[in-house]
């Protein structure tokens, strides 16, 4: 099992990244799902195919920040469908993480009087 | 969490869509690894994707699904193949992979320079030929007119059931007045006028133009101002509006024009305004002066002959405004019904566009089809030989994949080259498209807009985007050429698996070679046989040696009809003095299109039913002698002579072709009509007293009927001066412009023309369409005669040994070359098959277009049928020859 490396050489993370955390963040999803979750919540701005998909899913897997859900009853011909991928708890620090450096850079900006005031 | 990959999910086994299939094609060129752990996931996605994009029932849901895949295939594949650390994915890794490919690619091109260069010369052929068409098509077709809003614009004209009448004033000042439908309305008589503006005097076309019109096509003044419903009204005065280019030319800066004063045949109209620049033309009608049009009252239903343009009101449709112009139409007829009895004439509104340019949509589709024949003869000719080539490239490949290089990079390779090979094709062909449109535009000068057809960016995308399509093409036959299902790459063995299938891929490519060839050459011959037809008709009249010019009197100058007799008889004088000169004569219309007009009439004897359109003909008037100067023979009764004149009855000459149409096996001489709505108690009858020989006044390709009356009788002050010359290589026309000059200095300097060049530019414009389709046709022959030849020298190249064994075997050589040259024409003869199912297209594209040869001439279709299969069997000649030489024993030793 890989170890999980330290999370600051993590950051920042690329919107591919964070969107794909961000959308295994209510719940587990399979592929499909989280690249339509992502679409969504970008508002079709962040749209991902499935090389990019599972590249990404990859590499999130072997750096320990999301894990595959085993399934052990469904039949092989469904089987793919079912391969759902779930945030672990580094996945889950990675993400509050990388939260906190946004948040410090909006509050840059908002300082710099370059945010709308909502 | 396992390190290893899970086992891969067995392929789902559901029917595949060809997309589908194309991206289990593609995502081959992922990491074998990542493939493993991911195939059967991203397939899935790819389902799941399309079917959601399906049920949202999106517009264009399958491109908008390559595109996607596509982009994703071009980020990520890269990306993983690099296995790098991180997620995020810099542009330039892409970039830097895809430049190597490109020279990669570029470099194995130079290696085979033969191969490249033959690829790049056909696709330059067949893109230049097609990008020179498309620029055709774009300008004239496809181009918006000028025009604020162009669909809103119509042109009204009034037609009965047999002939188009065009406008009268009558008929104008009763739709501008009860119309609804338009937003503005006006209308343009079209005049040739003697412009001058101090000393100088120039003849310029035009015509005379309404406010309303220029209301309707929205058109605004360069300098100056536009001209205004007051203009227009009777007593009013006389302005005019000029182009840009005349402008300069009268008063150096065009913007000095307006407020000046300008003759216009020797009236003095002040310019109101000046067109911007490049505006030559009004809905359609060149020229270079515009006076305003008065719109005088009129005192019967006629002439005709103005062209109305309207612009519809804002959410008025075409159906409706055609009712109320036929409503007009009903409504207006009781009131001029005593001279104009034509019941069936109405105003109907066209789209301007389509009046401008419908008579040539049809030709020009019909030229886009050949071209396109064309290009999918070239490409199946670059099929083939990219087919051959990676063939004979097999070893090359093998050897690159036993040092490394994946499948994936192969393709790449092989797509690159291809992308290359196209585009190069494409931009090698700019110049050839550039001669086209060239070539076409001097020479078919009759076609509308086509002055400003020429290669501009969207000709260029074009091209490329044909090149791309070839360069497609080129590589998906290389990559197919590469290998099969087996996934391995064939070493250089000879009779691999591969190979039957590629023969017979190439096969069915000269199959389909054959089968385009064929219709497109019977169009070339069809549209040859009818311009010979064109060009054999006969004239009527002796041209050789006869020049014309023509001459307009100035109203104002030339007020009463005793000073126009004057001039005929001075300048008749005059120029008959002139030495080399054989004689001369006045007439106001010319063959072999021009007439002065077409006029109607009623047969006295034999009058149309009321209500009904007359009959009419081309009609002009003659002064005595000068239908013999033309060198028309008099066939019965009289000539006209000096004698008739205003005092004594109307008479008039008519064709043969006229008597024989209206009084068939009788005499004409003798019977009497009402020409131009006279009827008995207006203006009378017109007797015929002679028949006189046929001769083209409608153009080429219309009939021979004809009518001439007395010039002195029907008189007017716009003519022409024809000049028989008695030694036709004399150079007579400055010596006949002095002459005239000393007559009157004021009229604009004369241009003579020879009734040859006249003739000859009557055949300008369907030479040109003929001579573009017949070199199209040409080059589809040379390459699918080509093709056939290379196919074969491939086959016998191949079956070498075989051949020799065959020679061994004691067969002779005059079998072995029957051999080949019947494979040859075998398949030559399996496309002329399905090509001649093809031309029964050739019949509705040319329909119409063909003069006295029908589109379905079985004698054509056989002729050129014979003409491929003899280049089909001398292309396999060739070949067959050098198969016939092979040597046996050195063949066999060479295996």
């Amino acid at each position: 099992m890989n170890q999980p490396r330290a999370l600051e050489a993590e950051l920042p993370l690329s919107p591919v990244v964070l969107h794909t955390l961000l959308a295994l963040v209510e719940r587990p999803r399979h592929g499909y799902a989280i690249a339509r979750a992502v679409e969504e919540m970008t508002e079709g701005r962040v749209k991902m195919g499935p090389g990019t998909l599972y590249g990404c899913l990859s590499r999130l897997r072997e750096g320990g920040w999301i894990r595959e859900r085993e399934e052990s009853d469904e039949d092989a011909a469904h089987a793919e469908r079912r391969r759902t991928y779930e945030l672990t708890d580094d996945g889950r620090l990675l993400l509050e993480a990388e939260a906190g450096r946004l948040a410090a850079d909006v509050d840059l900006l908002r300082a710099h009087d370059l945010l709308d005031r909502r | 969490m396992s390190a290893t990959p899970k086992p891969p999910f067995p392929a789902p086994g559901r029917p595949r869509s060809l997309g589908e299939r194309l991206y289990r094609l593609a995502i081959r060129a992922y990491p074998r690894r990542f493939l493993a752990a991911h195939r059967a996931a991203m397939i899935a996605f790819y389902r799941d994707r399309r079917r959601e994009l399906r049920r949202d029932g999106r517009r264009l849901a399958g491109l908008r699904l390559a595109l996607e895949m596509a982009s994703d295939l071009l980020r990520s594949v890269p990306l993983e193949r690099r296995r790098s650390a991180s997620c995020p994915h810099p542009v330039g890794s892409l970039m830097r992979v895809l430049l190597s490919d490109l020279r990669f690619a570029a470099r194995a091109l130079r290696a085979r320079p033969g191969f490249t260069l033959t690829v790049v010369g056909i696709l330059a052929l067949a893109i230049g030929a097609n990008a020179g068409v498309f620029a055709l098509v774009d300008e004239v077709l496809l181009a918006p007119l000028p025009y604020s809003e162009p669909d809103r614009l119509v042109r009204i004209r009034q037609v009965n059931s047999r002939y188009e009448l065009t406008l009268s004033m009558a008929d104008l000042l009763a739709i501008l007045e009860r119309q609804n439908s338009f937003e503005a309305v006006g209308a343009l008589d079209r005049t040739t006028l003697g412009v001058r503006s101090g000393n100088r005097v120039r003849s310029a076309d035009g015509a005379r133009v309404t406010a309303g019109l220029l209301e309707a096509l929205r058109l605004e003044v360069a300098a100056g101002r536009n001209l205004l419903e007051p203009d227009n009204r009777p007593g009013a005065p006389a302005t005019a509006l000029l182009s840009w280019r005349l402008a300069g030319e009268l008063f150096g800066d065009p913007r000095d024009a307006p407020g000046s004063t300008v003759y216009l045949d020797a009236r003095p109209h002040t310019v109101a305004g000046v067109l911007p620049a490049g505006v030559r033309r009004l809905a359609g009608v060149e020229g270079d002066v515009w006076p305003a049009l008065a719109l005088e009252p009129p005192s019967r239903r006629g002439p005709f002959g103005m062209i109305g343009v309207g612009r519809l009101r804002g959410g008025t449709t075409l159906e409706t405004a055609a009712g109320e112009l036929g409503a007009i139409s009903r409504a207006i007829f009781p009131l001029w019904a005593d001279g104009f009895q034509d019941e069936e004439a109405t105003f109907v509104p066209m789209p301007l566009r389509d009046a401008l340019v419908g008579e040539v949509r049809q030709p020009l589709l019909a030229l886009a089809a050949a071209v396109a024949i064309v290009l999918a003869i070239a490409l199946a000719n670059v099929a083939n030989l990219v087919l051959a080539r990676a063939t004979s490239r097999r070893r090359e490949l093998a050897v690159r994949s036993a040092l490394g290089a994946s499948r994936a990079g192969l393709f790449r390779l092989v797509a690159a080259e291809g992308m290359l090979l196209g585009v190069a094709g494409a931009l090698a062909a700019l110049p050839l498209a550039v001669a086209v449109v060239h070539g076409f535009r001097s020479r078919a000068t009759t076609v509308p807009r086509i002055a400003e057809a020429a290669i501009d960016g969207r000709t260029v995308a074009f091209a490329l985007g044909v090149g791309v399509l070839a360069g497609i093409v080129v590589a998906a036959m290389a990559a197919a050429a590469l290998g099969g299902r087996t996934g391995r790459v064939a070493t250089g063995v000879r009779g691999t698996t591969g190979d039957a299938g590629h023969e017979r891929l190439r096969g069915a490519l000269i199959v389909a070679e054959f089968a385009l060839a064929l219709p497109l050459l019977v169009g070339a011959a069809l549209l040859i046989a009818s311009l010979l037809n064109l060009a054999r008709v006969p004239l009527g009249f002796d041209p050789d040696g006869l020049l014309a010019t023509r001459i307009q009197l100035p109203a104002s100058v030339y007020e009463d009809v005793e000073r126009v007799f004057g001039f005929w008889s001075e300048a008749t004088d005059l120029l008959e003095q002139v030495p080399g000169v054989a004689s001369v004569g006045l007439v106001t219309g010319l063959p072999p299109d021009s007439p002065r007009w077409f006029n109607n009439f009623d047969l006295a004897d034999r009058p149309v039913e009321n209500g009904t359109p007359q009959p009419v003909a081309p009609w002009s008037q003659a002064a005595p002698g000068a239908l013999e100067v033309l060198g028309v023979p008099l066939l019965q009764g009289r000539s006209l002579q000096p004698g008739d004149d205003f005092d004594s009855g109307a008479v008039a000459l008519v064709s043969e072709s006229w008597a024989r149409r209206h009084y068939p096996g009788e005499s004409a001489v003798g019977r009497r009509m009402y020409a131009g709505g006279c009827t008995v108690d207006t203006c009378g009858d017109v007797t015929v007293v002679g028949v006189v020989g046929d001769v083209k006044f409608a153009g080429l390709d219309a009939g021979s009927e004809a009518v001439y009356t007395p010039l002195a009788q029907e008189p007017s002050r716009v003519f022409w001066l024809l000049v028989r010359a008695a030694d036709p290589g004399g150079d007579l026309a400055p010596r006949l412009t002095d002459a005239l000059r000393s007559l009157d200095d004021q009229l604009p300097p004369p241009v003579w023309s020879a009734l040859e060049d006249r003739v000859d530019a009557a055949l300008a414009t369907p030479r040109a369409w003929t001579a573009l389709v017949a070199a199209f046709a040409s080059v589809s022959v040379a390459l699918a005669a080509v093709g056939i030849f290379g196919v074969l020298s491939y086959l016998v190249g191949r079956r070498a040994s075989e051949i020799g064994i065959r020679m061994a075997l004691g067969a002779n050589r005059a079998r072995v070359q029957r051999m080949v040259v019947a494979t040859g024409l075998r398949t030559a003869a399996l496309g002329l098959l399905v090509g001649l199912a093809l031309t029964l297209w050739v019949r509705r594209a040319l329909d119409g277009m063909l003069f006295e040869v029908a589109p379905g001439d079985p004698r054509v279709l056989l002729a050129m049928t014979v003409v491929l299969l003899g280049i089909g069997a001398l292309a396999s000649w060739l070949p067959a020859r050098r198969a016939a030489r092979t040597d046996a024993a050195s063949v066999m030793r060479a295996d």
